[in-house]
């Protein structure tokens, strides 16, 4: 006993010191030696050893995946056995090793230049593995659920895992297997043929898939009132992975039946369960709206889809289940408002007139006003109230923006809009001071903003501007800033020239929030880039305002200055090495934010031009064009790897240029061998593009530039 | 790490971020479209609204010359697509308008199931209203106009409105095309609308022409305001045609109304439309002409070389309704002016 205590605490510290063997598994005795002992631990010793025994075996794979070549034989034929006969801690660690060898497999065939690396153990090693993980799968316990761990959800793991790393090479052993099995009387054998079936979606291709899974899907459906607890969760998840990872094998007329069994089966189901079937719905409806897109553009509306028949049930369905007292477990409240939001974009014209409008929409105004009357005690009942609110706010976004525009402004007795009673509810989120319920209160405001033209949000922005200010400050926390700026942005559009009545205290946040050292402190961290966001939306503004951007045109040139100078120190830090994705993605979100900027500030003082002769001259100074405008398109001309987004807008901005300032520049800039050069560059690698949109633009720059030459 | 397959962690976040990438391409969009207005580059919204007419005109060849399966309709099909490519457009517009028959025998149920009107003297056009501008071509296809009309996207005043908005109800481009069938008045300067085939993307030529001609009224009046006056963003008056019954009132209002008409014109004949026809290209029984010293200059062509008291002519207007029409014309195809019905005798 002491003998195997010692062997055990062996183990441990060899799991532990392997991190730094790699000298001496650079030495082929010594790596012998260090595996011939851990195999036999593997096979001999109490279960703990052997268990242990198994996760260093793990920890080699991960660390020295290319020695492994040698043992690889050996240890296949050592875990088949322990999968089958030891216990079952040590079979799951036997199982591990394999789901640990999938991982690296895949992740060296996804980077660049490991697939030479790989020596594909896992394409030798499935036809043997795979029946026993399929027998290992029948050993599920009475009332497993998503928390347990154990042998059949360890080999459902790796069978996952292989399916991804080796795609459809594995549907022919696995697919028979379920054939035999999914009907069988045995719920173990039932379950495990149902798990089965699910693991192997994420991987194959969905045209190799459709016509394996299309011939279950019936089956699946059936099992959702499966008497056995476990094959019903089963098949309510395989069917989540169906219509996430093969909507194709669902055909059109299974979609209603589909839809209708699952809103039987969801009000008795588990919160897991319930879930799987939100999801199911989510996925199928997301699908079936983007092939519609896809085949009819705008007119998909027009006419009743597969979700029309059952779409108000649907809509009720998820709406119950949101209100159910365990909604809070396995994220059901939120999953069931996904839905009900992907449900809701699917609504056919005649649906939106007859459902979201007249009952969804009132419905949900109620909702949320109702909300704002909630007591909250304490942290929990806080944070309920504000998800209350955010997930009101963004099935609101939806429908406000499917609504015809007419319904929104119709006024009742009071001489109020539809829409005011809705910003009113909206602005009110803001009290709350949370910023997720804020950003989605944010997301329906921009909805409404969208809907009013004509300067028709006008009315809200006394109360709704300094909220948007505060929340353009909160640059702590990244995204609720950048969609304060982008919803600036949208206003300035939707206002036009009225916005210059609201525009000095969001201006003010903006360049405020552009001169915070903090904004750009980690951008490897961080996607919500908020300096893009302020340069794009100073484009904005200043299409805009015209004839007003003169007071603000100075700022907007320094601050865009300021971004030309470190895109170029970050362009410069690039070509020392390339292999920073982040920074080369940021940087490329940077340009094309300063070229939106530029184009428009030179289109919004071309509009000023009408009213103000000569406000374009405004742009003809040093801090516009040598250190602004020209220094980034010559820094971009010298920089090979563009993004096509950044060659568009560099290409469209150069005919900008020429066609509103060429005469102007003429014989002081556009004589300069150096920009001319860097221009040219540009415009060709622009007609050079695949993207027939860059190359229509580029030409139509270089006739601006041809006019400009030939012109006195 | 323990993993399970069932556990396949979802946020809240997930679903805002999609929301908010909607936002974003959204606006996007717009700002693009604002900026190509302010490039004047609207080609490539153009190439999408050429191809759009031009397939909704090339299906409607097929259905209205051959039977679906005919090989004859998908050659056509085939040709306007060639002929797009290869660059002289103004073939794929050759044919698209409904060509009356002569009017040789009262049809029976006359009253009832027929309309009827004064042919303005003028030339017949195809008249396209789309992505900010509207061009009115022959019946060769060649373009004839091209102006600002306050057809829906057919000028200067949805132009400015998409600056406004960026978007919305004036976003110039889409799908949003009108067409219609018109005479061309030159003595007013103006545009008689006879038909409407399509309008604001809807096409209509599958409908019977008594729904198309009350959509026409309907939609003239309530899409496009203005449309009936001249103005700078309405260059030629497009006013619609004038259509009645075809009972004894109706053919007698119909015999004098050129001249009487709220905007006197002078006629041409009287054009008979069936109640039920669907708008069919090229030759149709369901659309008559009938021509006589009364109501049309051009009652008989004269031709340089050709004795006139050669050509015959039986027209005669009955004197309590028509009740018997004979025509024969002899002599070849229109004169310079008048392009009307050349190809009648086909």
């Amino acid at each position: 006993m002491q003998d195997q205590n010692v062997k055990l605490a062996a183990v441990k510290a060899l799991n532990n010191a392997l991190e730094f063997a790699s000298r001496n598994f650079e030495v082929d005795t010594e790596r012998d030696y260090i595996m011939q002992v851990i195999c036999e631990a593997c096979s001999q010793g109490t279960e703990e050893v052997k268990e242990y025994a198994y996760q260093c075996l793990s920890r080699i794979a991960e660390l020295y995946y290319v020695r492994l070549p040698l043992y690889i034989q050996a240890i296949l034929e050592m875990t088949l056995s322990a999968i089958q006969k030891e216990a079952d801690s040590v079979a799951r660690q036997a199982i591990n090793f394999w789901t640990i060898v999938c991982d690296v497999e895949y992740d060296m065939m996804n980077s660049d230049d490991g697939e030479s690396k790989c020596k594909n153990f896992i394409k030798g090693a499935h036809r043997f593995l795979v029946p026993v993980l399929l027998t290992a799968m029948t050993t599920q316990e009475e009332d497993q659920d998503a928390d347990t761990f154990n042998k059949s959800t360890e080999a459902a793991v790796c069978l996952q895992s292989i399916s991804s790393t080796i795609n459809e090479e594995i549907l022919e052993t696995v697919m028979p297997w379920v054939q035999a099995n999914i009907g069988q009387a045995n719920w173990r054998l039932r379950e495990a043929a149902i798990m089965a079936c699910g693991c192997v979606l994420d991987g194959p291709p969905g045209d190799v898939l459709q016509s394996y899974v299309a011939r279950f899907v019936e089956t699946l459906v059936s099992y959702l009132s499966d008497a056995q607890q476990n094959c019903k969760d089963a098949a309510a998840w395989t069917l989540r992975q169906v219509c996430h990872h093969v909507p194709i094998a669902i055909n059109k007329q299974a979609i209603g039946p589909l839809c209708e069994a699952i809103m039987q089966t969801i009000p008795a189901s588990e919160p897991s369960t319930a879930e799987h079937l939100c999801v199911a719905v989510m996925s199928l409806a997301r699908f079936v709206k983007e092939t519609l897109v896809e085949n009819l553009q705008d007119r998909w509306q027009d006419s009743p889809n597969e979700f029309s028949p059952v779409l108000v049930q649907l809509a009720q369905c998820m709406i119950g289940i949101a209100d159910r007292p365990d909604a809070n477990e396995a994220n059901l409240r939120q999953t069931a408002f996904e839905t009900l939001n992907s449900v809701t974009e699917i609504a056919d014209k005649n649906l939106v007139e007859t459902f979201v409008a007249p009952q969804l929409l009132p419905l949900l105004g109620e909702r949320l006003q109702a909300t704002f009357q909630m007591q909250a005690l304490n942290a929990d009942d806080l944070n309920a109230k504000c998800e209350w609110q955010s997930i009101l706010c963004g099935t609101l976004q939806i429908c406000i923006g499917r609504l015809p525009h007419s319904f929104l402004t119709v006024t009742d007795a009071n001489n109020n809009t539809l829409v005011d009673r809705f910003m009113g509810l909206f602005l009110q989120v803001f009290s709350m001071q949370n910023t997720t319920s804020a950003q989605d209160a944010l997301l329906a405001i921009g909805s409404v903003c969208n809907q009013l033209p004509n300067g028709g949000f006008e009315r809200y922005m006394q109360h709704f501007c300094p909220l948007l200010v505060q929340c353009i400050n909160v640059v702590s926390d990244a995204r609720l800033s950048v969609l304060a700026i982008l919803m600036t942005a949208d206003v300035a559009r939707a206002l036009e020239g009225k916005f210059v009545a609201f525009s000095d205290p969001l201006v003010e946040a903006l360049l405020t929030v552009h001169n915070n050292p903090a904004v750009d402190a980690d951008f490897h961290q961080v996607h919500d880039y908020i300096k893009p966001a302020i340069y794009t939306c100073i484009g904005d503004i200043s299409l805009s305002i015209g004839s007003a951007l003169d007071k603000y045109l100075g700022f907007f040139l320094q601050t865009l200055q300021q971004g030309v100078a470190s895109a170029t120190t970050m362009r410069q830090q690039l070509k020392l090495s390339s292999e920073d994705d982040d920074l080369s993605y940021y940087l490329s979100e940077i340009d094309e934010g300063l070229l939106d900027a530029y184009v428009g500030i030179l289109h919004g003082l071309k509009a000023a031009e009408q009213s103000v002769p000569g406000a374009l001259d405004a742009f003809v100074n040093p801090t516009a064009l040598d250190q602004g405008c020209i220094a980034l398109l010559m820094s971009l001309a010298d920089f090979e790897e563009k993004q096509d987004s950044v060659l568009k807008a560099a290409v469209g901005f150069i005919g900008d240029i020429f066609e509103n300032l060429g005469a102007k520049i003429k014989a002081t800039y556009l004589s300069n061998q150096a920009l001319h050069s860097a221009l040219a560059k540009l415009l060709e690698e622009g007609k050079d593009s695949e993207d027939e949109e860059i190359a229509k633009l580029a030409n139509w720059a270089s006739t601006q530039g041809a006019k400009v030459k030939s012109s006195n | 790490q323990k993993r399970n397959v069932k556990c396949i962690p979802r946020s809240w976040e997930m679903d805002q971020r999609r929301r908010q990438k909607q936002m974003i391409s959204r606006q996007k969009d717009s700002r693009r479209e604002r900026i190509d207005l302010a490039r004047k580059l609207g080609d490539q919204v153009t190439d999408n609204l050429v191809d759009d007419i031009t397939d909704l005109m090339s299906s409607n060849v097929e259905s209205s010359f051959c039977s679906s399966d005919s090989p004859k309709g998908s050659a056509k099909k085939q040709n306007m697509k060639k002929s797009r490519k290869s660059g002289s457009e103004d073939r794929m517009y050759s044919g698209q308008l409904m060509m009356p028959d002569w009017m040789v025998a009262v049809p029976e149920t006359l009253a009832q199931s027929w309309l009827v009107a004064s042919r303005p003297q003028g030339r017949r056009c195809l008249v396209i209203a789309s992505g900010g501008s509207t061009v009115a071509r022959l019946r060769t296809g060649t373009i004839f106009k091209t102006f600002s009309s306050s057809l829906p996207n057919g000028g200067s005043r949805c132009r400015r409105q998409a600056t406004r908005t960026g978007s919305g109800p004036g976003r110039v481009g889409g799908m949003d095309y009108s067409i219609l069938d018109c005479i061309f008045a030159e003595e007013l300067n103006c545009f008689f609308v006879c038909d409407v085939m399509c309008w604001k993307g809807h096409a209509v030529y599958e409908c019977t022409a008594e729904f198309r001609l009350f959509w026409l009224n309907q939609k003239l009046s309530e899409e496009a305001a203005g449309a009936g006056e001249m103005s700078e963003d309405n260059e030629f008056p497009l006013l619609p045609l004038q259509w009645y019954a075809s009972d004894p009132s109706g053919l007698e209002a119909a015999y004098r109304s050129g001249p009487l008409a709220m905007v006197p014109y002078i006629a041409d004949g009287l054009l008979f439309l069936h109640r039920e026809s669907h708008y069919e290209l090229g030759l149709t029984p369901l659309l008559l002409v009938w021509k006589d010293a009364n109501c049309s200059t051009y009652l008989s062509e004269v031709y340089q070389g050709v004795d006139p008291s050669a050509q015959v002519v039986c027209l005669r207007l009955g004197s309590e309704l028509i009740r018997a029409a004979a025509a024969a014309a002899t002599g070849g195809g229109g004169g310079d002016h008048y392009d009307g019905e050349e190809g009648e005798e086909d």
